[in-house]
């Protein structure tokens, strides 16, 4: 019993010593409010957005900022701060799903390599080395334009393509914490292969995964918009917002806001992101700041 | 420090991302970049040289939407590739400015009967290469496109080669095989092709195109620019602009851009969006022409479409508001149409606008989808092409049909697959878009071309009376006759919507206003012979 509360203490004063100091960075904090109120937006979407985001008003189309239309309509009279607001539901889809799809996938690979090595750790290394050499953007495209355009072959594309920064960062902590004496000690007592990488080496390996998959979320939420840029993800009446950047921009020049929204909501989620996953890496690894 | 450069960072990643018109921009502002810079200095030594009257020395940089792809005689039709090829090859006769019948290599031409025409060719024509155009190459020419695409060989499809004859060096009787409304409208199509350049060339010239033309080919970079300089041995005499240099420029908003920067005197695929900028400015001319073509939603009538049905495709007729797709896709350029018809096709009877062509009406659209038995269940498949009007419109179709309780799902395909994917009515497609037209300007000709059995049916309609009439019609002597098949031919395809007509399209033309000369030829063409600088 009492050696419950110890771990339970053990593991919370890890996590608040860890939030005490990512409290301190003003900026990491900033980027969590600002996701959590985008996360919020998200999921009150039908409740903030004044208008249904396939509403169209053909009499109003290109009007600009508004008291009636916050942030002026597009080429088909639909409200973009609508837009945005229900926008943000498939960025974040597919930013959050196509990171777990990639860390679940890549952190397994990853600890396999590690911590068996030899022939196994050579065999998926070589093969991740041949999958690396694509660059993640086009290895993107091409699973898209392979399995075809939509949402969920957009996730199942950014998430394939970044596999290999996980199992990657995976082994790498791996193979640092498989020489440590408590592993040694769990082997020495005969424990279990899976119990050990699940109980003993997985903990200990998380930090970086955790700075990773945050930053991780932004770029996917950019290679999303990429690809609906190019017609490979969300498809209409969907709104995105790469999607919502690509219809704008034949009319950048006389209707800016129709661009100009959608670029800085990304802008602003993008960073947020990136501030958070900066402030995490700090205060999960002291000695790596500055 | 480390936080204030991921700001920057991430700021620059954003606006990458506003910018990435993107890979494609890039690519074509990169590869026109020289061309922008050469179009320039070009430009300024125009001016210079205005006063001198010398203006041959400035090449023309003009605007084309997309790479021409295949430059072989009778490959690719498309408007693009036809610009270029325009300039290159000649046919006997074109319809060119106002569509009216221009004769180019043949001096005159004669029908003697219902099947027979006799051509009397140029004398003195040389092909680029020093070659004589003789009366053999016209032969070769026809030859190809009976071997050519389904397009070309529609040029000569009545054609009775084993009867045509050379008469000699300058004349050929043409034979057909029987009576046929669209010989002369069809076989205008056809360009005439060195017999001996083209054996030689073992592409089938599409390397290094050889025509009559008064220019020749120089240089095509794919995707970015095709070269032509003046043809020293055209028939015609000099041109007053010796270098005409086409630039690929796919990025609608980049072409004004591309105007207004320099980059190119003439625009051919103007932005609807860009229209009132360029024409409140005193450098440039706008130019807006009603075209012949209707923008139309193409039904899959097959037994794979739900919209076999004709009660379901009346009923998404009815659902549709065609001004709502000339305001929200065509930005108002154009007009709707009032019949299954161009008013600006020539065998266009008035009489047709007078019935009600489909105007959106609600109820009757859920009585017909109700009296269809269509599943609501099962979503329908919209396919569009990569362009983005098409991706409008059929966002706004999806709309109204969501008014009759029916989801329609939008798929995107590359331009090149779309054609593919439209010919497999297997496919799972419902519907798609089509812009219809003909050489010809008639009805009667896109009756038979895209919707009687031995067409270009892609729609894959059926109607036994319908290809019956089309089969008469086409062979019909008696105009007065054939003006009452073609009313019976337009009231069945009304009734039957294998395809329904929205907007009667116009085209968007914009040109530096120190370029004199410019009109529009043919249905979208131009003659840079005619073109010179101020």
């Amino acid at each position: 019993m009492s050696a419950e509360i110890k771990k339970k203490k053990k593991k919370e004063s890890r996590f608040l010593s860890t939030l005490s100091r990512l409290k301190k960075n003003k900026m990491a904090m900033a980027g969590l409010i600002i996701v959590c109120l985008i996360l919020l937006m998200a999921l009150f979407a039908p409740l903030i957005a004044p208008y249904g985001y396939e509403e169209q008003d053909l009499a109003h189309m290109f009007s600009s900022p508004s008291s009636d239309h916050w942030m002026g309509t597009d080429n088909l009279g639909r409200d973009i701060f609508s837009r945005l607001v229900y926008g943000s539901r498939q960025s974040l889809k597919i930013g959050f799903l196509s990171v777990l799809m990639a860390s679940v996938i890549g952190i397994t690979l990853g600890a396999i390599a590690g911590y068996y090595g030899g022939k196994v750790d050579n065999i998926l290394m070589r093969f991740l080395d041949v999958f690396q050499s694509v660059p993640a953007m086009l290895m993107s495209i091409a699973i898209a334009a392979t399995l075809g355009a939509g949402m969920n072959n957009a996730i199942v594309a950014i998430g394939i393509g970044t596999v290999p920064i996980y199992a990657r960062m995976t082994r790498a902590q791996f193979l640092s914490i498989r020489g440590m004496e408590y592993v040694e000690a769990a082997v020495a007592i005969n424990a279990k292969d899976p119990r050990i990488i699940a109980k003993h080496i997985l903990p200990n390996a998380l930090s970086p995964m955790i700075v990773q998959m945050t930053m991780g979320v932004a770029g996917a939420i950019l290679t999303a918009a990429s690809l609906s840029f190019i017609g490979l993800g969300a498809q209409p009446p969907l709104s995105e917002w790469g999607a919502m950047l690509s219809a704008g921009r034949s009319y950048i020049r006389d209707y800016p806001h129709l661009v100009m929204f959608p670029g800085i909501t990304i802008m602003i989620t993008v960073l947020s992101l990136n501030m958070l996953g900066d402030g995490l890496r700090d205060a999960l690894d002291p000695r790596l700041k500055n | 420090m480390k936080k204030s450069i991921a700001m920057v960072l991430a700021g620059v990643m954003a606006l990458s991302m506003t910018a990435c018109g993107g890979g494609g921009n890039t690519t074509t502002a990169a590869a026109g970049g020289s061309g922008t810079a050469a179009g320039s200095t070009a430009a300024a030594g125009g001016s210079e040289a205005s006063g001198s009257g010398e203006n041959s020395d400035r090449a023309l940089y003009v605007e084309i939407s997309s790479d021409p792809g295949d430059l072989t005689p009778f490959g690719n039709n498309g408007t693009n590739p036809v610009r270029i090829k325009g300039q290159i090859y000649e046919r006997l006769y074109e319809y060119g400015y106002n569509y009216e019948v221009t004769p180019i290599l043949a001096e005159s031409w004669e029908q003697k009967d219902s099947t027979h025409w006799v051509f009397h060719l140029k004398e003195g024509v040389k092909f680029s290469n020093g070659n004589d155009f003789t009366a053999s190459d016209m032969l070769f020419s026809m030859n190809l496109c009976k071997d050519g695409t389904v397009m070309s060989k529609k040029y000569v499809e009545f054609v009775d080669f084993e009867n045509t004859k050379i008469i000699d060096d300058h004349t050929v009787e043409v034979a057909l095989t029987s009576p046929d409304a669209f010989f002369f409208s069809g076989f205008c199509g056809v360009y005439m092709v060195d017999e001996e350049s083209y054996n030689a060339s073992g592409d089938g010239l599409a390397s290094e195109p050889i025509g009559t033309g008064p220019y020749k080919f120089v240089e095509w970079t794919t995707g970015s620019s095709v070269k032509l300089t003046a043809n020293e041995n055209w028939w015609g005499g000099d041109v007053k602009i010796k270098d005409v240099v086409f630039k690929v420029i796919t990025e609608s908003s980049q072409r004004s851009i591309e105007l207004e920067t320099g980059g190119v005197d003439l625009v051919l695929d103007l932005g609807m969006a860009d229209y009132d900028r360029l024409n409140e400015s005193s450098d440039y001319s706008v130019l807006v022409n009603d075209t012949f073509r209707t923008s139309s939603i193409y039904f899959n009538c097959s037994e794979h479409s739900a919209c076999n049905s004709k009660e379901l495709r009346q009923a998404i007729a009815y659902a549709i508001d065609a001004n709502g797709i000339l305001t929200g896709a065509y930005s108002n350029f154009g007009s709707i149409a009032k019949s299954f018809c161009n008013e600006k096709m020539l065998d266009y009877n008035e009489a047709w606008a007078a019935n009600d062509y489909y105007t959106q009406n609600l109820e009757k659209a859920k009585e017909l989808l109700a009296a269809s038995g269509y599943d609501a269940a099962k979503p329908l498949s919209i396919i569009v092409s990569d362009d983005p009007l098409q991706n409008t419109m059929a966002e706004i179709i999806q709309a109204y049909l969501s008014q009759l309780g029916i989801t329609a799902e939008i798929t995107s395909y590359e331009s090149a697959v779309y054609n593919n994917a439209i010919d497999d009515e297997a496919g799972g497609w419902d519907i798609s878009f089509v812009t219809l037209t003909a050489p010809s300007c008639q009805i009667l000709d896109i009756c038979n071309a895209f919707f009687a059995e031995d067409g270009i049916n892609r729609s894959c309609f059926q109607n036994a009376e319908f290809n019956t009439l089309v089969k008469k019609a086409v062979v019909e002597p008696d105009e007065k006759v054939r003006a009452e098949q073609i009313d019976q031919l337009v009231a069945i395809v009304t009734e039957d919507v294998p395809a329904y007509m929205m907007v009667q399209t116009a085209d968007l033309y914009a040109y530096n206003n120190d370029l004199v000369g410019f009109q529009v030829w043919n249905q979208t063409n131009f003659q840079a012979k005619d073109l010179s600088f101020k």
